[in-house]
């Protein structure tokens, strides 16, 4: 079951709606639960059992570290201070290992389901070159929905509580929701346990007001998909999968649509699954904040997938930089070459394992580790260049927080980001290399004017199509930019104009949106991840 | 008092927002085509098809009836598009029905084992189905891109039916990419089954088919990218229980003379157009042998089907005298 179905809007999520309204605020919550399963099950079946034994697992391991800290506590009154220091490493070391154990399993599940193949695939590559006659079998693996998002999730809660952020929850039904919550197993964003689960275990009251913003976020969100990035997709497909037929201005086009459908689709689907914790009352994190009015690498990846960001940042690049390897280092660094270069040290290392691991979390493919890479190697030089750039616009007397300035900046990412997402959405590594090097050896503008672009499966209406709901998300954008609510806008206007603006939104989405008889329903991408 | 005001808005809203679904339905019916097929079958005058094609690509790659017409006289249509799920026939079907009295249905099998992605897949088509026989906006919802000023101000419904309609649904594709993959009907026990919603479906279409007094044919168009043993032992257990006639063409290829060298336009797939010209061909011999239909080649409410053919024979490329219709 697709968000963008009827399915779910019209009957799914009204069901779900009703049942929640009538049962006693204390059940709600396992009603959110139960159609959480149901709308899983619905999806993947079987396959429900990773999610449940996740879900015990991670209650249990909660519940042991909770009990080993108390343990530790009722012990420390009973020592005299100086045994205490002893005691406190002997816990945090058991702490430690039931910690790792937890990471282990749940991430080890993961790599094991999504990556055991591709792993598989170049180790026999490695194996066959140097005529070791041993190969690791292929496994038919089914990949459970979700697991990248609810695997995340599910180290984040153990983590917290292991470093005392969060108390270990006993009310297995609540992390479960917290595990499972239907607008959120598909896609993210990638809630945190102390954000999202106490709001949603609570079965607060229907409020007419989170009903109707919640469902004006899902037209939006429905809006952005279907208009825009499910009718991008012949396009983008046919490019991408005949790359050997396309040179230059294509693939230029290609990769500038591929972006926007990227965006369109994703931050679609996040627009359906806040819309839908707002009618619950359930406060999911934001993903994205226009993206594309960034200016460098690192303030895209602030607003572009957000709750991913800051998951890695949380949980890789803070533990990576404060390693004892990298803290000395570090200081041997800037003992020697001054602070900023030690600076450089700690980041050079953090960031490397946040985006090895941003690239490898997208995908098994060699393209999806060079476009993590890619953006390491950008953030990287950023940061060892900035101190130069500075003092060249110093000496140049350059406002670098002027207009022009700003738009080059913006200009430059823009590149940077198109040709990211060449490579990421490219049938493998060798393929956007082909594809990248064909923009330069078989540049030629008469694509533009000989009619190649309205031969790639979308029409001239299409593009039309796709340029107007461009033009109302870019318009969308800046009016958020400038901290201006649409929605609360238009629920103050006058009821005839109002209705008049939601009943042209809906209908915007009805009749120039991508689906029914001829059109192929096309898969939310990150769901895929 | 306030809480009930929230209520009576919301529902006059919902209420609204229905009369609007249902207005833009209604206009964009009489305006615009979001199916080719499905628009174009609604345009043909009432009660001139004697048959009709039904299903999915495989259906409209596969079966011409102006090839039919040519050398037999029955008149058909081939009601494919692209994609289609079994839930979907049934509706068209029941649409067609209200403006055509035809004798037979040819439904091509493939559709019947269309996988939906993930067990919500099928039930998601069931909804967008039920919905669009409810609200037609949401399945001709793309004629947008072909309303034009012209039309709104004139209003003039079906006006490009026949001109457009040469083809009579079928997809005219010259195109030749081999099929080099070998023999593919390997005769086994195993049975691939109709999974529920489609079989239900099935029944539905079947049920349909007995009430009206029309003969419905099951066939398989012949591809090896699509079809197999186990599928054509799953549709033979259905129509041994209902006892409709199957005509496996995937088992007849000899027969029909299909060399894959040319006759498929992507690897096995779809049938190309000499590959379809065969299909249509043995079609028309069996309709001819096994069916009553007449020939109305001379009957004068068909004058349009006879003039329309100069004009297929020059879109399929058979106009020339050394042409093998490829």
């Amino acid at each position: 079951m697709s968000y963008s179905s009827i399915l779910y809007i019209c009957i799914f999520l009204p069901a779900v709606i009703l049942l929640y309204g009538i049962t006693p605020q204390r059940h709600r919550g396992k009603i959110l639960l139960a159609a959480s399963y149901l709308f899983f099950y619905m999806l993947s079946g079987k396959l429900l059992v990773y999610l449940i034994l996740s879900t015990f697992s991670i209650h249990h391991i909660g519940l042991w570290l909770s009990s080993c800290r108390r343990e530790f506590e009722l012990e420390k009154r009973q020592i005299p201070q100086e045994q205490r220091e002893p005691l406190k490493k002997a816990y945090t070391a058991k702490r430690r290992k039931i910690l790792l154990f937890a990471v282990l399993l749940h991430v080890g599940m993961l790599l094991f389901l999504k990556y055991f193949n591709f792993f598989g695939t170049n180790v026999n590559h490695l194996l066959q070159l140097l005529s070791v006659p041993i190969q690791i079998p292929q496994l038919k693996l089914a990949v459970p929905l979700g697991i990248s998002f609810y695997t995340l999730q599910a180290v984040s809660y153990i983590v917290d509580v292991y470093q005392g952020k969060t108390e270990a929850d006993d009310n297995i039904g609540r992390l479960a929701l917290y595990m499972a919550f239907f607008p959120v197993i598909m896609e993210g964003p990638i809630c945190r346990y102390s954000q999202t689960a106490p709001d949603l275990y609570q079965g607060k009251q229907l409020a007419y007001r989170n009903v109707t913003f919640g469902y004006q976020r899902i037209v939006w969100g429905l809006f952005k998909k279907l208009v825009i990035a499910d009718r991008l997709n012949p396009l983008v497909k046919t490019i991408f999968e005949n790359h050997q037929d396309y040179g230059g201005v294509v693939v230029i086009a290609g990769a500038v649509l591929y972006t926007f459908q990227l965006y369109a689709d994703f931050s679609g689907c996040i627009d359906i699954t806040i819309g839908t914790g707002e009618i619950f009352g359930v406060k999911i994190p934001e993903n994205f904040r226009q993206p594309f009015f960034s200016k460098t690498a690192s303030e895209f990846w602030r607003r572009w997938h957000i709750t991913l960001g800051t998951w890695f940042k949380d949980y890789i690049f803070y533990p990576v930089s404060l390693t004892h390897f990298v803290k000395n280092l570090s200081k041997k660094t800037k003992n020697r070459f001054g602070k900023h270069a030690g600076q450089i040290v700690t980041s050079a290392f953090a960031l490397f394992g946040v985006w090895f691991c941003n690239g490898l979390w997208h995908g098994t493919g060699w393209n999806y580790i060079f476009f993590g890479l890619y953006y390491f190697v950008l953030i990287l030089l950023g940061n060892i260049f900035e101190p130069w750039i500075q003092s060249a616009a110093d000496r140049l007397h350059i406002d670098r927080h002027s207009r022009w300035y700003s738009c080059l900046q913006r200009i430059k990412l823009l590149l940077i980001v198109f040709t990211g997402e060449l490579f990421f959405r490219a049938e493998g590594l060798r393929a956007g290399t082909d594809m990248f090097r064909s923009v330069f050896t078989e540049f030629d503008l008469s694509a533009l004017t000989d009619g190649s672009l309205f031969s790639l499966g979308i029409s001239r209406a299409d593009y039309l199509a796709v340029l107007a709901g461009f033009a109302v998300v870019l318009l969308v954008g800046i009016l958020h930019e400038k901290g201006i609510s649409i929605r609360e806008r238009a629920a103050r206007w006058g009821i005839i104009r109002r209705w008049s603006f939601y009943y042209g939104a809906v209908l915007a989405v009805v009749i120039f949106g991508a689906y029914g008889p001829g059109y192929r329903a096309v898969d939310l991408i990150y769901a895929g991840f | 008092m306030i809480r009930r005001r929230k209520w009576i808005k919301t529902v006059a809203f919902l209420l609204g927002f229905v009369l609007l679904l249902q207005g833009l339905s209604w206009l964009f019916i009489v305006r615009g085509s979001g199916n080719r097929n499905a628009m174009s079958i609604l345009r043909q005058e009432e009660n001139t098809l004697d048959y009709l094609v039904m299903g999915d690509s495989e259906c409209y790659s596969s079966v011409s009836p102006m090839e039919i017409w040519k050398d037999f006289g029955f008149a058909g249509y081939n009601c494919g598009v692209i994609g289609q799920h079994i839930q979907y026939t049934y509706y068209l079907l029941e649409q067609i029905l209200a403006k055509q009295s035809p004798h037979l249905v040819l439904l091509e099998t493939n559709a019947l084992f269309r996988s939906s992605s993930g067990g919500g897949g099928e039930l998601e088509t069931v909804v967008d189905n039920a919905a669009a026989s409810y609200f037609p906006l949401l399945q001709y919802h793309n004629g947008w891109q072909k309303i034009r000023i012209s039309d709104i101000s004139q209003f003039r419904p079906f006006e490009k039916a026949s001109k457009n309609d040469i083809l009579k649904g079928f997809h005219y594709r010259p195109q030749i990419v081999p099929y080099t993959g070998g023999e593919y009907m390997t005769p086994t026990d195993k049975v691939r089954e109709i999974e529920p919603i489609p079989l239900h479906y099935l029944n539905c279409i079947a049920d349909l088919c007995e009430e009206k007094g029309i003969r419905l044919i099951l066939y398989s168009s012949p591809s090896p990218d699509n079809w197999n043993y186990r599928k054509h032992n799953g549709v033979e257990q259905y129509v041994q229980e209902r006892q409709i006639t199957f005509l496996d063409l995937n088992l007849k290829t000899e027969e029909l003379g299909i060399d894959w060298s040319k006759d498929t336009t992507d690897r096995g797939d779809h049938l190309s157009f000499p590959g379809a010209k065969k299909v249509s061909a043995y079609i028309g011999k069996w309709l001819s042998e096994n069916t009553g239909l007449q020939d109305m080649r001379s009957d004068e409410r068909y004058v349009s089907w006879d003039e329309m053919l100069p004009e297929y024979l020059k879109r399929t490329g058979q106009n020339r005298p050394d042409s093998s219709g490829s």
